[in-house]
């Protein structure tokens, strides 16, 4: 599901940068807001592709 | 004679040859056209006078003695400045990072200057390739109308090559940023196959989808610049047409973004490549759709631990837009990343299998003409612009995209021609091809 303004604020969005390594204020987050907004609907559609696996080695292959 | 700047690299390499002209001519002409012209495209960053007429006067003093490297021999050649130039500082049009100055040239410039080439200077491109122009270097406007862009990331490149600054020029692209610039510039620019072109010495934005190739007026010279930047051989004589099976690639999003312009000129050249006898016929990659997304969850994630350190230390040395995109990129979830990586390999199979009954694939560049500004990343034009581009990017196979016909407008408009893996000669050879149907035009710049 995409990350719609009541399901992400500036405060979770900065613990979420954090937690990718980066500090920002909490004004800097609000910026950031929107972008991250716009983005999340592109996870949404990557979400609800069923890709599953046949093994071998996955996604650890070079193009080709 | 036509003027320097008209002649390909073979004709200037005959010139050169015959003693009618000399690379130091050559390099002096391309100088005195970008101290004339380039005010108004701001294509260049940096030229390079002492240093590359240097150069040429040495080249021209081993033709004489009989040491002769090539078709790149004394050839004048620009390099889009997020690339080492040993000597001269690499700044990626950005204030952030103080710009360094490199004691050895990345690899694809040392093939380059071994088979002979002259850097004349570095290009302009978007900041740190990542879609936004930074206000200290601002925008490279587009030789055909200097009111609009000319594409990024490498618009210096291309635009330089379209004025007739260089005769070829090095992008990079990592979704379509050496192939929008050339078909808003009107010019010749190859993705090649993932790996192909070296990368070492070159300011990554992606690791998993960074190309750097050759920008230039022709099918023929890309294919000499080619040469220089890997040492290999691509010949890349004209395609036979007849027989040729070519798939026109039905994008989903193509009925919101093609413009009818564009179009016309795609439904036009197809006609021509299928009254030259080309087998032409329709073909569709399931989750294609999904490409530009996949692209953006690879992208994002890389380029914000790639730009760490840098966006931590001074934030502000960054447009703003680049600034939220790096930011915004440390948000983007591992499960987003993985899912696109999947994505990533299986339509890297799916391709491997149409090209068992295609040779090549065609479709539009671009969508549209130069607009007046490059559209964000992650916004709604930014998925337009990447529309024909980006799935390229992501299956690591090589695309071109030629001159495809000027607008009513007079503008130019973009084909784009993707072959398997590891064939860019194909690639190439079948540009050589269409431009016998569609022959290259040049700006019209005084």
């Amino acid at each position: 599901m995409s990350l719609t303004a009541p399901e992400l604020d500036a405060q979770t969005l900065r613990r979420m940068l954090r937690a990718g390594g980066l500090e920002v204020s909490a004004g800097r987050a609000e910026r950031v807001l929107p972008v991250v907004h716009s983005l999340s609907q592109g996870w949404e559609r990557l979400a609800g592709l069923d890709l599953a696996s046949p093994g071998g080695s996955g996604i650890a292959r070079a193009p080709e | 004679m036509s003027e320097i700047e008209d002649l390909s690299i073979a004709e200037l390499g005959a010139a050169y040859r015959r003693g009618t002209l000399s690379p130091v001519e050559a390099v002096r002409r391309a100088l005195a056209r970008i101290a004339a012209l380039d005010r108004r495209l701001n294509s260049f960053i940096a030229v390079l006078e002492k240093e590359s007429l240097a150069r040429a006067a040495a080249a021209e003093r081993e033709l004489a003695s009989g040491i002769d490297h090539g078709p790149l021999h004394g050839v004048p050649v620009a390099i889009k400045d997020l690339v080492a130039v040993a000597g001269v500082p690499t700044t990626n049009a950005s204030r952030a990072g103080s710009p360094r100055t490199p004691q050895e040239d990345a690899a694809l410039v040392r093939h380059l200057r071994r088979a002979g080439a002259v850097v004349i200077g570095k290009t302009n491109l978007l900041e740190y390739a990542y879609g936004a122009v930074h206000p200290d270097f601002g925008q490279t406007n587009n030789p055909w109308d200097p009111k609009r862009t000319s594409g990024g990331s490498s618009g210096g490149s291309a635009a330089a090559v379209a004025a007739g600054f260089c005769h070829g020029a090095v992008g990079t692209d990592t979704g379509g940023s050496i192939r929008i610039p050339a078909a808003y510039c009107g010019v010749v620019g190859l993705k090649p196959s993932f790996g192909l072109v070296e990368l070492d010495g070159v300011q990554p934005l992606s690791w998993s989808l960074d190309h750097a190739g050759p920008l230039a007026r022709s099918a023929a010279d890309a294919a000499r610049l080619l040469e220089g930047m890997t040492g290999g051989l691509f010949p890349a004589l004209p395609a036979r047409l007849r027989g040729l099976r070519l798939g026109v690639m039905e994008h989903p999003g193509a009925d919101r973004f093609l413009e009818p312009a564009v179009r016309a000129l795609f439904e036009a050249a197809v006609a021509k490549l299928a009254a030259a006898g080309a087998e032409v016929r329709p073909v569709a990659v399931p989750d294609l759709a999904l490409a530009s997304d996949a692209l953006l969850a690879i992208l994002e994630p890389e380029a914000s631990v790639i730009h760490q350190r840098l966006i931590a230390a001074e934030p502000e040395g960054f447009a703003e837009t680049t600034r939220l995109q790096i930011e915004a990129g440390f948000a983007v979830p591992a499960t987003a990343y993985v899912r696109a990586r999947q994505l990533q390999h299986e339509l890297a199979r799916r391709f491997r299998r149409l090209f068992e009954t295609v040779d090549a694939i065609l479709s539009p560049a671009v969508p549209w003409v130069a607009p007046a500004e490059d559209p964000a990343l992650g916004e709604d034009g930014g998925a337009g612009e990447m529309l024909y581009s980006a799935v390229y990017n992501l299956v690591g196979l090589p695309a071109l995209s030629l001159f495809g016909g000027l607008t009513p407008a007079g503008l130019p408009a973009g084909l784009q021609v993707a072959t398997p893996w590891q064939a860019d000669e194909r690639a190439l050879a079948i540009g050589a091809a269409v431009e016998a149907l569609i022959p290259p035009a040049r700006p019209p710049l005084a």
